[in-house]
């Protein structure tokens, strides 16, 4: 019994991991509409109710910029350097289509859950 | 902060060369904020304690380096299928075989217990884990590489739906043209076996005006038409009823196990041909009664070795006709009684 309920923990985080992994990137592209350094990023997203650790959301950030979706440079503020983070030309576009592909799922998904 | 610095090496030691000072500096950065704004929501510099749960929280430095490395698979989901169904087939074409061979040479050879049994032993073992880790390691290491070129294989990319293998029809019938010509098979076999002691002079040609049957075997000359018989029978009763598919399996396994009864005694018996009366032999006929001998004694293990095969074989179409039953039972399936009984 204790067995099974671990499994379902574990399970359900394992699916909860999943189900965050595409949202995150919507929300740290929205998120860098405006310019953030990581720290100042994790806790807007922190504030607005996503919270996402450092070891998950810097190896983010510079996936996204190797892909070109983010453009960063390094500057100094409060004395110390900062690597700041902005929205590309390229970012923004994705940003538009995959925002319009998740409405289309919000939609279908609560069509699918009022059926049931 | 001397803590935090040894942090931040220790995850520096994982991260890619190129990369570590950007990282770093950057990680740093956002440790140090974290600090700085837990110090000033206490008002007091954080203690040691308070550090080292922050840095826990920040996770393991190898975990926290391995997060920005390229995800990497040795093999990955694609090959993955591939690569465990030819270790499975590597561990039934090797290691089982090996294994009963094994078995049945310390059983029924008592030259080979002899030699240093426990070195012996050992020393088998030893050979044998070298070898599966041989064949393991290259089977890994050929996938390995498979997994780098994979998209230029073009199988994978320039396949046809309709060149897939057809649907396998379940097997509940034992076909009736199979039925019958083994039964065939099996009476030719029984008629010829009981031709020999009749005609063995013209079958085995001049070999038999030199060597015979050791007297031993005689004994054994009609019992081993048993399994045969069993299996004839087996063959005129699925005839009959080929839907009887369970008792396919259990006459094999029965065939299988009385062939073992049979056949243990025999490779004990020794020597297996001797010369006809007390005639001499010259060197060249006792260099091929010993050659002969040998052959025969490797043939009867090797036969031994294939029945305890084919016995693990049945036993398991026994289990899963048995499954099919029940799972057919509890399915509510109505079978009409002549289909299970």
């Amino acid at each position: 019994m204790k067995n099974s309920t671990k499994l379902d923990v574990d399970l359900f985080e394992n699916l909860k991991l999943e189900l965050r992994r595409g949202c995150l990137i919507v929300a740290v592209l929205a998120q860098l509409r405006q310019e953030h350094y990581g720290y100042t990023l994790r806790k807007a997203l922190d504030d607005l109710g996503l919270a996402i650790d450092e070891g998950t959301l810097y190896p983010l950030l510079r996936r996204l910029e190797t892909q070109g979706l983010l453009a960063s440079e390094w500057r100094e503020e409060n004395k110390r350097n900062k690597r700041f983070y902005r929205l590309s030309r390229q970012g923004e576009l994705i940003l538009q289509q995959l925002l319009q592909e998740w409405q289309t799922i919000n939609v279908s998904l609560g069509r699918i859950l009022q059926e049931a | 902060m001397e803590l935090l610095d040894r942090y931040l090496q220790a995850v520096r030691f994982w991260l890619p060369r190129k990369q570590q000072d950007d990282i770093i500096a950057e990680l740093g950065d956002d440790l140090r904020s974290q600090i700085e704004e837990r110090e000033a929501s206490l008002g007091r510099p954080l203690n040691e304690d308070e550090l080292v749960a922050l840095l826990k929280q920040a996770g393991h430095p190898l975990w926290v380096a391995g997060r920005y490395q390229k995800q990497q698979a040795l093999i990955g989901p694609v090959l993955f299928p591939l690569y465990s169904f030819v270790l499975k087939i590597v561990a039934l074409g090797y290691l089982v075989p090996w294994f009963l061979v094994w078995i049945v040479l310390t059983v029924f050879m008592p030259s080979h217990r002899a030699v240093n049994p426990a070195l012996a032993l050992i020393g088998r073992w030893g050979s044998l884990w070298t070898n599966t880790i041989i064949i393991f390691g290259s089977v890994t290491l050929a996938f390995a590489i498979l997994e780098r070129v994979q998209s230029a294989v073009s199988a994978l990319q320039q396949w046809d739906p309709r060149k897939l293998p057809r649907m396998a029809r379940p097997k509940d019938r034992v076909s009736r043209v199979e039925s019958v010509f083994g039964l065939v098979f099996s009476i030719v076999f029984i008629v010829w076996w009981l031709s020999l002691s009749r005609y063995g002079h013209v079958i085995f040609g001049p070999i038999a005006s030199f060597f015979s049957l050791n007297p031993a075997l005689r004994a054994w000359y009609l019992p081993v038409l048993a399994p045969t018989c069993i299996i004839a029978l087996q063959q005129c009763v699925n005839l009959l009823r080929p839907q009887w598919t369970w008792f396919r399996a259990v006459a094999m396994f029965l065939a299988d196990s009385v062939a073992l009864v049979i056949f243990i005694p025999v490779s004990k018996i020794h020597p297996y041909l001797l010369p006809v009366g007390s005639a001499n032999l010259d060197a060249q006929h006792t260099q091929a009664l010993a050659t002969l001998n040998q052959v025969l004694s490797w043939s009867i293990l090797c036969v031994i070795v294939g029945i305890c095969i084919a016995a693990i074989v049945h036993a398991y179409q026994i289990v899963r006709e048995l499954r099919r039953m029940s799972k057919g039972s509890r399915n509510g399936a109505a079978k009409p009684a002549s289909q299970t009984l």
